[in-house]
């Protein structure tokens, strides 16, 4: 394998490229979005950055651009990331900047070798020397640089603490002469007698945080902290961002925003037109377009995401994956699919995306099969709490209890079905830290913008759609086709089949068309289970599209719509069944 | 002292590794013959063995790459991390 350094200053690209490298979860993109105020995915345990991300370097005297490269254990191109951190070594760099994590100094240095041997300037970034010295580990950073040759900074990138120092060494670099910079290393002695010689541990007493660490991964403590935490998680989110609907929105937006846009609608048209309707009525875009993005579905995606960076960052996700591991399995998952999982709860997006660090395939499909079938994500989660929430919490626990058995049962059946092996768990068991509140803060604030992007306009043409649907009676023509699924084979009323059409654009339109629709609870149930499994949205089949080609992607939502279907007329038959046994029962009596 | 897998090390004994399985990551991990580790948690339903490693660091191994292990069960004392 050869590594071209400095060569390609006569090529045409005039800026200097800096190379952000590490083994995994060391904290590059920490760093990373410390030193260009760009914002990427960080989270406390491996493989978060799965593609690289770009940016300009702050603070540096000649154009740079630094390179986010996904994190490695070695350069040996074994896995996907390991393949790609090469190739972008290959393709040239001027300086490398390799992180460190200071509590796992030994694994670490191996990979610092196999950097300081490309030939390429290294600046190293000892990063989370906080959290190794609170553990009794110190390190001797002089005779660290002396042996490996290069600036060594000692940093905790999470508190911004040492970039100074590291911002003047890369100017150095930088501007200095290539001949004078000392890239010799070769004679470095081995990462095991490095370690020895600058690693001292001294006495060190258990804390309540390794005791944590310890009870969280034990069976008999780990399962019941896992179910405290997923119903202290549920309860947040449920009850924070129905006091804030309730509290906040509700009363601003039936008070104030309804009656101001019905004045402006009635001032355009007269009330009992077509125009009305589309503007301000049943599903009039002015108000709807206001109402269910940001009324509704707003407050709960906003403190999902809080719980949900809070889990990533706190490093808890992978611990719960190890205790739960031997269970998934049996259902054709990992441990570690719990993090996708999770992630498909917000949206489904990032969640397919985030399977790339699986290295097989049917890992991989089975997840993303899994999260695009039946994990709601939190913007139809809302939808679900808006529409069954208020009548009964029972059934709203019931949905998401059904979509666990789908999952289980989908699982099983995809894991004797598709060829090859699961991956197996071997994974550093990351340190369970206390989250900084900015970086959680940033987070927060990254997703839920995104959301009210990606949310907005296809919510707007949706309505629209509804709204002309509705209106304009466009349903009475397509009826032979609704008719008999929608109405006999589902039980709902012929509007419902709005919903169905709307689910294609996104997942919560499914479910929100139902809220006006004066149904019964039976119906609502049946509703919500179609619209659960139904076609996860538009976003959704594209990526599936980009990451595994159009025939899965066209397998996957045929698979859901099927699914949703069986599922939902199953469920209709039982409550009817459910109901005329009742009534002759209570008629006998 | 008698030789065996990972899996049949009891909780919080420490061993040495004889023989390593053929998987790279692990290498990479720092694990290869000669380590030393301690055997922190076994979890249910063959999941994957906890163990704690030199500087406190813990790696999950899932059964099936614990079971393909030769290790031996030494004295407590080799681990000279835990001392000051």
């Amino acid at each position: 394998m050869s590594y071209h350094g400095n060569n390609h200053s006569g090529e045409t690209c005039s800026k200097r490229r800096v190379l952000l490298m590490g083994n995994p979860n060391v904290g590059k993109s920490v760093i990373f979005s410390t030193l260009t105020n760009k914002r990427v995915m960080t989270a406390n345990y491996s493989g978060t950055t799965v593609t690289s991300a770009q940016g300009d370097m702050i603070g540096a005297k000649v154009p740079t651009a630094l390179i986010d490269v996904p994190g490695v254990y070695s350069l040996k191109a074994a896995s996907q990331a390991e393949k790609a951190a090469v190739d972008m070594l290959d393709s040239g760099a001027d300086v490398i900047v390799a992180v460190l994590d200071a509590t796992n100094l030994e694994r670490n240095l191996a990979l610092a070798k196999a950097l300081k041997k490309t030939g390429i300037p290294v600046i190293f970034m000892l990063n989370m020397v906080d959290v190794a010295e609170s553990r009794g580990i110190k390190i001797d950073q002089k005779k660290l640089e002396e042996l490996l040759g290069a600036p060594v900074i000692k940093t905790v990138a999470v508190k911004r603490k040492g970039f100074n120092r590291l911002i003047v060494e890369l100017n150095r670099l930088l501007t200095a002469n290539n001949a004078d910079v000392d890239t010799t290393a070769d004679s470095a002695p081995s990462a095991a007698t490095i370690a020895e010689e600058v690693i001292t541990y001294t006495d060190y007493e258990e804390r309540l945080s390794d005791k944590l660490e310890r009870w969280t991964i034990k069976p008999f403590t780990g399962i019941p902290i896992a179910i405290l935490i997923v119903f202290l998680c549920l309860a947040f989110v449920v009850g924070m961002g129905k006091a804030v609907r309730a509290a906040l929105f509700l009363p601003l937006l039936n008070q104030y925003y309804i009656p101001f846009m019905e004045r402006l609608a009635a001032g355009f048209t007269a009330e009992g037109t077509m125009m009305y309707a589309i503007l301000a009525g049943e599903f009039g875009v002015l108000i709807k377009a206001v109402e269910w993005p940001i009324a509704l579905i707003l407050p709960y995606v906003f403190f999902f995401y809080i719980v949900l960076s809070f889990l990533e960052d706190s490093g808890y996700l992978p611990r719960l994956g190890i205790v739960i591991d031997g269970l998934l399995r049996k259902f054709g998952l990992h441990g570690h699919s719990i993090i996708p999982i999770s992630m498909g709860y917000g949206c489904a997006v990032p969640a397919i995306i985030g399977t790339r660090t699986a290295s097989s395939m049917k890992e991989r499909l089975i997840v993303s099969a899994l999260v695009s079938l039946a994990v709601p994500c939190i913007a139809q989660t809302g939808a679900f709490i808006a529409l069954l929430g208020d009548h009964s919490f029972v059934l709203l626990l019931l949905i998401f209890f059904v979509s666990f058995i789908v999952m289980f049962i989908s699982g099983s059946l995809l894991n004797k079905v598709l060829k090859g092996t699961l991956d197996p768990v071997l994974i550093e068991v990351p340190n369970l830290l206390a989250p900084s509140i900015g970086s959680l803060w940033k987070k927060v604030k990254m997703r839920t913008k995104h959301f009210m992007i990606e949310a907005e306009i296809p919510m707007v043409i949706g309505i629209v759609v509804a709204a002309l649907t509705i209106e304009t009676g466009v349903l009475e023509y397509v009826g032979f086709i609704v008719e008999p699924v929608v109405v006999h084979f589902l039980g709902l009323p012929p509007e419902a089949s709005v919903a169905l059409i709307l689910g294609v654009i996104r997942r919560e339109l499914a479910v929100l068309p139902l809220l006006g629709m004066d149904l019964s609870l039976g119906q609502m149930f049946v509703g919500s289970l179609v619209a659960l499994l139904y076609i996860p949205c538009m976003s959704v089949f594209f990526v599936l599209i980009k990451e595994f080609q159009l025939r899965w992607a066209l397998v996957i939502s045929g698979a859901t719509i099927v699914t949703a279907m069986i599922v939902g007329g199953t469920a209709n038959y039982g409550i009817q069944i459910l109901q005329w046994f009742m009534f002759t029962l209570g008629g006998g009596n | 002292m008698k030789q065996t897998g990972i899996c049949a090390v009891s909780c919080n004994k420490v061993c040495k590794v004889k023989e390593v399985p053929a998987c790279e990551l692990l290498e990479s991990l720092g694990i290869e013959a000669g380590s030393t580790f301690c055997v922190k948690q076994k979890s249910p339903w063959k999941g994957p063995v906890v163990v704690e490693m030199k500087g406190r660091r813990e790696l999950a191994i899932d059964y099936s790459i614990a079971s393909q292990f030769v290790v031996e069960e030494v004295d407590d004392s080799v681990l000279s991390w835990q001392q000051s």
